[in-house]
């Protein structure tokens, strides 16, 4: 096994595409329309609280997905025996590569840090490993990664999701978070998003909008928002269905390159991997009254109404030297308007701690990276 | 107490949005060991021999079928139609159970993009042939002429498909005390789908105030089965007003909000086929029995929660 580090990021990639190894399988020009798609995924739930901690659920599954490409209908075979992998992909040993994703998915990364952290804050924490091998004409991959989630008892919706080696640090930082107090409507006040937070609202109003290669024009010149799946917390440069992936700049109209799963019983579609938000030159006075968001529950995209949901579950409101924790609230707009109230970004992105994005019944983790942001005032 | 429960199964699904078509066909199996506070899951093979395999034919015909009698001006936003079987073993204190099920589902959202209006669909059975769509591409064709318009707070016919998810969440909602009135709910045994998670028959059962619903749901077998009021059915109620209205689909799905129930409806007056409005309406839970002046025989069975049996019912406003 190799394991690399980028920012934000821990794949371990294992074995080398030129491993003669009969899992290593390139498609053959007899398969260009097909995609062979393999994962073996353990989870393990937590129940951590001072007393101690202890597993209380546990889940092993594994499988795989072969892909047909057929105009706009993709027709796919999928099971969990892998002495039935289909007819003419004979060249595949299922039962190697079964054994060989079972490894890799019961390799988790260290969590001891995660459970100590876990236990002092007190809460459920989600430990998921997720081995794959992906086959096509073009490309292939045989990787693994492990991501950690983390419900504090006392506030469910403040969850925190990182790889196993950060998510110690934001159980921490959630733990130590005042208790909210305040009530404010947000639509009075201009918004600084800190921590990252930004990029949740840019993964609604740009992200998401632009799987559907719905993004629209109109984006303010200084910011630059990019799917780079190569960078991400969970994905490499190949995606679910063998294709190689690249950075797509989301705010000029593009798609993300990459086609996702989670597990082999799911369906692939375009789907966001790694956000990354820039601001260029376009430093912003923090107001002096705002409220400042760190942690936002959940958040969603109606492409209908063409509107945005965003539930924010940690932010202060902050006038002048004092700050007072605000209790959740919720931001319902047109996107077009929180478009229009995107001001300005300062700093260096930084990684949110979680985003696990539900489309269509399929949970993906989506890195989320973004410099503080300024929204101004919506207004009522 | 140590208890063992296996699936085998095999299932056509079809996903059908604004991306493409999929159509996949699945065969898994697995175990599950539940032991006081611990729960674990895993593929498993256990011999016995598989159950027949699923034919895409039936499920991806009814999806064509149903899409080619959508009206212009109504597309389907997103759409999953699962043809399944499934074969279950239940093993706890020494004792087994072995029961066998075909399923066919569908979940669909239709949108009439014009007038930013979507109206959600949902529908079970043993097989496609089951899935009756006629109700539903009713509401399509009072969809493709939703104009956006809001309907005033009337006395309104609930359609059987429109009632069937309000049971569930009424049920819930008397046994959690939320109810000084409501209509009499049970479990209305399923012919078809007589079984719970644990193998056990559903029998009738009466929702009341601090019950313990006394079946299990287990929608796969990679999580713990959950306590679930099943097949939940209402008593029929003589009709007490004339409604000016009839609802015959959810804009939104419906949900008990703050004691109350959320309903985002479909409307039109039942004269006229060419109109349709959206008509909001909070009803509070806890004299949800006085809002409901009217309730029909049960009349089809609908997948919502852990199974709901749809009968008209007419819906009166607050004050």
């Amino acid at each position: 096994l190799r394991s690399y580090d980028s920012p934000g990021a821990r794949i371990t990639e294992i074995g080398s595409p030129r491993d003669s190894d009969p899992a290593q399988i390139l498609m053959t020009s007899r398969h260009e329309d097909l995609s062979f798609f393999a994962t073996a995924i353990s989870r393990e739930v937590w129940r951590c609280s001072r007393a101690g901690a202890e597993i209380i659920e546990e889940q092993h599954e594994h499988g795989h997905a072969t892909a047909r490409f057929a105009g706009e209908t993709i027709e796919i075979e999928a099971s969990d025996d892998f002495g039935a992998i289909p007819a003419g992909l004979r060249e595949i040993d299922g039962r190697d590569l079964e054994r060989r994703l079972l490894a890799a998915a019961g390799a988790a990364g260290a969590i001891d840090g995660a459970i100590s952290a876990a236990r002092s804050a007190g809460g459920t924490l989600h430990i998921i490993n997720r081995a794959r091998f992906v086959s096509s004409a073009t490309a292939r991959a045989f990787d693994a990664a492990t991501i950690v989630w983390f419900s504090p008892d006392a506030a469910p919706e403040r969850s925190v999701m990182a790889p196993p080696h950060l998510i110690a640090g934001f159980v921490e930082k959630l733990a130590a978070a005042p208790e909210p107090a305040l009530a404010a409507d947000h639509r009075d006040y201009a918004i600084v998003w800190r921590g990252g937070s930004g990029a949740v609202l840019l993964h609604e109003i740009v992200g998401h909008p632009s799987e559907e290669g719905e993004a629209g024009e109109g984006w303010p010149e200084w910011l630059e928002v990019r799917d780079e799946p190569e960078n991400g917390i969970v994905a490499a440069g190949t995606d679910d269905v063998g294709t190689r992936t690249g950075v797509r700049l989301l705010t000029r109209g593009e798609a993300p390159s990459a086609m996702r799963r989670f597990s082999f019983r799911d369906v692939p579609s375009i789907r966001m991997t790694n956000l990354v938000a820039e601001g260029r030159q376009a430093p912003f006075d923090v107001p002096d009254d705002r409220i400042e968001v760190t942690l936002v529950g959940e958040g969603a995209y109606d492409r209908l109404a063409d509107t945005v949901r965003i539930s924010v579950v940690g932010s202060a409101l902050v006038r002048r030297d004092r700050s007072d924790q605000l209790q959740p609230f919720e931001i319902e707009a047109p996107r077009r308007l929180l478009r229009d109230a995107l001001a300005g970004a300062g700093g260096r992105a930084v990684l949110y701690p979680g985003v696990i994005c539900s489309d269509g019944g399929s949970r993906l983790p989506v890195g989320s990276s973004a410099p503080d942001i300024l929204t101004r005032r919506l207004g009522r | 107490v140590k208890e063992i429960y296996r699936k085998r199964g095999s299932s056509v699904r079809v996903e059908w949005s604004v991306r493409g078509r999929v159509v996949m066909r699945l065969s898994e199996e697995g175990s599950a060991l539940g032991e006081r506070n611990h729960f674990s899951a895993s593929t498993a093979r256990w011999g016995s021999e598989a159950p027949g395999e699923v034919r895409p034919d039936g499920i991806v015909a009814w999806c064509e079928r149903f899409a080619a009698a959508l009206p212009a001006g109504v597309a389907i936003e997103r759409l999953t139609a699962v043809e399944g079987r499934a074969d279950h073993e239940f093993e706890s204190r020494g004792e087994g159970r072995r029961w066998s099920e075909e399923r066919a589902l569908v979940n669909a959202t239709l949108v009439n993009r014009s007038a930013q209006a979507r109206i959600h669909v949902e529908l079970g059975g043993a097989s496609p042939v089951d899935l009756d769509d006629g109700g539903a591409l009713v509401a399509a064709r009072l969809l493709a002429a939703f104009r956006g318009a809001r309907a005033h707070p009337a006395t309104v016919t609930l359609v059987p498909a429109v009632a069937a998810p309000l049971w569930p969440l009424i049920a819930e909602a008397v046994r959690d005390g939320l109810c000084a009135s409501a209509p009499a709910l049970a479990q209305r045994p399923h012919p078809q789908f007589q079984c719970d998670g644990t193998g056990q028959l559903i029998e009738p059962f009466a929702a009341a105030r601090g019950a313990e619903w006394p079946n299990l749901f287990r929608p796969t077998y990679r999580a713990p089965a959950v306590a679930a009021f099943f097949h939940a059915a209402a008593a029929p109620v003589e009709e007490t007003v004339r409604p000016s209205l009839e609802a015959v689909a959810h804009m939104r799905p419906p949900a008990a909000v703050d004691a109350a129930l959320v309903l985002t409806l479909l409307v039109h007056e039942p004269e006229n086929v060419g109109e349709s409005r959206r008509l909001s309406l909070t009803l509070p839970l806890r004299e949800i029995g006085s809002h409901l002046a009217g309730i029909g025989e049960p009349d089809g069975w609908y997948p919502h929660a852990a199974g709901s049996w749809g009968s008209r019912a007419v819906l009166r406003p607050p004050e």
